[in-house]
């Protein structure tokens, strides 16, 4: 065989593939995005920008050379190092696995490392000392219904990824090689800014331990419900 | 006067089957690339004023299919679509079962080709695209597409080969 026969199988081998959804739909879907329905995928899918990003971040905080699990605490150290009841903007909050910084125009500077594994009271607690409303919670997801405005569109969370990441346009399959995810790990940071957030509401992160992931998403107070796996539907149109 | 631009409804008609065709052979499955296409063309249709002027609309199609991939795979990590090798072991006779439109063999044999080297062969040989086109997609340098095409075919020559040997009437 060829090279000209094999490119010839290839092509075919798809041949009978066809889009079976019809123009009008996507007309439709279209028009609906131009009128700002898309607010919502957009917000998700930014969210979920945000939190790959944030869950890059920490993805393998306890890899390689540690074995993350659902029960395991922060490791000596992991603990803030700023004083408890110190007042927002007195410095920042260093753990293993993430630094907090109040800065100057009432902004919180979220800077994830890859030392420690992220313990989710620690970050709550320390959001909690430079005001910031958050639900922080492992191996469970929050959301409301309606939604709550999207973060980031809103000026809520704004990240910042590294430069031109590798193969961020096309990945991998199975995800970034670990190479990759320490590249975007290491420059990754998270401006939150809580002036911004609509009253009643506060944002959310789930951490899961499993899969090493951080997902974030504004939620009302007293109007969201949580459960183990992500919600169906969800905002990245999944 | 300038050349006039396409209209989306005949662009959609048009290129719709190629692009699914690409992301299909990219992603592994077909449910996720038809729901990845749709959206794509949806975007491109509402803003089809700029999609239209770009120099090959159907790679930008392709591109926003793979990035809502990209964030869908960060959302679901654990729904990976691509089948690890036990399932792949199983492919051809479920999918010919199932009517298949896709060559089980082949497709499985796409599937078992690293990330990078079957995206090149989706967007050379399924979107058509030309090397420096492709380049571009993929964020990669016209030297390195053109190395990953030719690693690619000769992987699939040779997974292939003999299978479609053993087909044959002796």
């Amino acid at each position: 065989m060829n090279d000209q026969e094999l490119i010839t199988a290839v092509r075919q081998s798809v041949r009978g593939v066809r889009m079976n959804v019809p123009a009008e739909q996507i007309v439709s879907r279209g028009r609906a995005i131009r009128a700002g329905g898309h607010r919502r995928l957009a917000a998700g899918i930014t969210a979920v920008a945000a939190a790959g990003s944030v869950a890059l971040g920490l993805g393998l905080s306890g890899a390689p050379g540690a074995t993350p699990s659902a029960g395991a605490g922060p490791a000596p150290g992991a603990g803030p190092i700023r004083a408890a009841g110190t007042a927002p903007g007195a410095g920042p909050i260093r753990t293993a696995a993430f630094t907090l910084t109040r800065n100057a125009n009432r902004t919180d500077t979220l800077t994830l490392t890859m030392n420690q594994m992220l313990d989710p009271a620690v970050l709550q607690q320390a959001l909690e000392r430079d005001g910031i409303p958050a639900l922080v919670k492992t191996g469970i997801y929050c959301w409301s219904s309606p939604a709550a405005p999207d973060p980031a569109s809103i000026g809520v969370l704004s990240v910042r990824l590294p430069v031109k990441p590798p193969h961020v346009m096309v990945p991998a399959p199975s995800g970034p090689a670990p190479g990759e995810l320490k590249q975007l790990a290491a420059r990754t940071v998270t401006v939150i800014n809580p002036g911004a957030m609509p009253s009643g509401t506060e944002l959310f992160f789930g951490y899961s331990s499993s899969i090493h992931a951080l997902f974030t998403d504004l939620i009302y107070t007293r109007s969201h419900t949580c459960g183990n796996g992500l919600p169906s539907g969800g905002p990245a149109g999944s | 006067m300038g050349t006039q631009r396409p209209d989306f409804a005949e662009f959609y008609q048009s290129c719709r089957d190629g692009c699914l065709r690409t992301v299909l052979v990219i992603v592994g499955d077909q449910d996720s690339a038809q729901e990845l296409v749709a959206e794509a063309f949806a975007r491109a249709c509402a803003s089809w004023r700029t999609v239209s002027g770009h120099p090959a609309p159907a790679a930008w199609v392709v591109r926003t299919a793979l990035n809502l991939n990209i964030s869908r795979w960060r959302r679901r990590r654990r729904e990976v679509p691509v089948p690890d090798p036990g399932m792949l072991a199983g492919w051809p006779a479920a999918a010919a079962d199932a009517q298949d439109p896709v060559d089980p063999q082949i497709m499985a044999a796409l599937l078992r080709l690293p990330a990078r080297q079957r995206q090149v062969i989706a967007l050379r040989l399924i979107l058509d695209l030309d090397t420096r086109e492709t380049a571009q997609v993929l964020g990669i340098t016209p030297n390195t597409v053109m190395a990953h095409m030719a690693r690619a075919l000769a992987a699939l020559r040779s997974d292939l080969v003999p299978e479609l040997q053993q087909e044959k009437p002796s």
